[in-house]
């Protein structure tokens, strides 16, 4: 699955950037979807089947995370990592 | 050019800083933060690795307080302008430099904020004086780390412990000590820490910033598109980007980690034991010179500033004399009248000689030679 995260300024995505990195995780710095983010930086995107993984390397940045999201073929599920939020706020 | 002015601003640059900068110029269009093309991405990436090289460096633990200004006078003013508020008591030390001293005299004219003055002499930093100060009820103490008339450098650790004990802020002016000693302030009671790029660490002018070492908040200077939270008309509070609105000086980040890269290869420890090898060796042979007087006392530490007077020239006509031998000195009042006050060469000022860590001591020995057959 294709995860999209948002954070409110490029410093915080440079630095889970970094956090993803060290942890061997490929990431991909990309435009801001305009569907979830009026904001004019980029985003996150990753692409995992392990959530849980993904969660706990996350945790040490988690205040920095402004959103994340599941990208679905014609938009975009708001989730938080509690496993049963997933889904549940389309944009 | 033999060059002796590396407290106004270092020469040569670390190698690899002029070609940094080219490179960036020539290769990277684009502003950091503002999209999300590669070469936005790039440079973000640029500003992010210094950001974090320098937290790093002077011992900071999150490198979002480490905020970029163009220089240390712009990092003191943001710094003084968003803490200082009307009525506060500032105390300082009396050997300021005008990038502090300027800025609180206009706040003290304008905003009313009272300024004290703690003892200082040609022989440093009167600390009992400044606990007897601080007992006034300070708000904020300003205080640089080094003189840079006479080297001299402050007990800032000491200082700022005494400051947070009497429920002051410190903000510390690191402007001639950054790069040539270590500077972990992570666990010093220093609360904010202003700093150029364009000495002590070797790179280019336009370089600067400040970083915040506990939890105290202020407003910025400048406000501004930030490349963040752009649906918002508002400033931003969050860190750096409250303190960081306009296009940043990317060509000189881009030569400043590179200078960071030389400096901690190279280690600040080496650059120290280098440069005090050549200050001693510059006083040793200055002292040979019977009209030549030494102001500060070297005996105390020292980051290698010498400013000197001599019984026989004028400072004019010695600089003149060097000058003309292309040694680059600096003469007068170095932008610190206040320091000059109390070392009694208040209005005239000094000859400083501040060698960095590219000289050699072939040229000291041609600048000795030059001012005996000066007749100095």
């Amino acid at each position: 699955m294709i995860i999209i995260i948002t954070a409110f300024s490029n410093y915080t995505i440079l630095k889970i950037s970094k956090t993803l990195d060290s942890n061997g995780i490929t990431s991909k710095k990309i435009p801001t979807p305009r569907e979830i983010s009026s904001d004019c930086g980029m985003s996150i995107m990753i692409e995992t089947e392990d959530l849980n993984s993904l969660e706990k390397i996350l945790i040490p940045v988690f205040k920095d995370v402004e959103h994340c999201y599941l990208k679905k073929e014609i938009n975009f599920e708001k989730f938080n990592f509690t496993g049963e939020n997933y889904g549940k706020e389309n944009h | 050019m033999i060059y002796f002015d590396n407290a106004a601003s270092s020469f040569p640059k670390a190698p690899g800083v002029p070609e940094a900068m080219s490179d960036l110029l020539k290769n990277y269009g684009g502003n950091a933060g503002r999209a999300s093309h590669k070469i936005s991405i790039k440079l973000s990436e640029l500003v992010f690795d210094v950001r974090e090289k320098l937290t790093l460096f002077i011992g900071g633990l999150d490198s979002s307080k480490l905020i970029f200004t163009n220089n240390c006078s712009e990092a003191i003013n943001t710094v003084l302008f968003g803490y200082l508020k009307e009525g506060m008591k500032v105390l300082v030390s009396g050997m300021e430099h005008n990038a502090a001293m300027r800025p609180l005299r206009y706040l003290e004219k304008e905003k009313k904020i009272i300024l004290n003055f703690f003892g200082c002499s040609e022989q440093g930093a009167d600390i009992s004086d400044f606990e007897r100060q601080l007992k006034k009820g300070i708000d904020a103490v300003v205080c640089s780390a080094c003189s840079n008339v006479t080297g001299y450098i402050f007990p800032y650790r000491e200082l700022a412990e005494l400051a947070k004990k009497h429920g002051a802020v410190f903000i510390l002016d690191a402007a001639q000590l950054l790069g040539k000693r270590e500077m972990h302030i992570g666990d010093t009671a220093v609360d904010i820490i202003c700093f150029p790029g364009h000495k002590g660490l070797l790179g280019p002018h336009g370089t600067g910033g400040f970083y915040i070492n506990s939890d105290i908040k202020f407003n910025t200077l400048i406000y501004g598109g930030t490349g963040s939270v752009s649906e918002s008309e508002y400033q931003p509070e969050f860190l750096p980007d409250k303190f960081e609105s306009g296009t940043m000086n990317l060509c000189g980040i881009a030569g400043l980690n590179a200078a960071l890269d030389y400096v901690n290869k190279i280690t600040v420890a080496e650059i120290f034991r280098r440069e005090k090898e050549l200050a001693d060796y510059l006083i040793a042979g200055l002292n040979n010179l019977k009209s030549i007087r030494i102001i500060g006392n070297h005996k105390n530490e020292n980051c290698g500033i010498i400013s000197i007077l001599s019984e026989k020239k004028q400072i004019c006509q010695i600089a003149q004399i060097l000058d003309n031998n292309d040694i680059a000195v600096r003469m007068g009042l170095h932008c610190a009248p206040a320091a000059h006050r109390i070392l009694g060469t208040f209005p005239n000022g000094t000859l400083r000689f501040s060698p960095g860590f590219f000289n050699k001591k072939s040229e000291i020995d041609f600048t000795i030679e030059l001012f005996r057959d000066a007749g100095l």
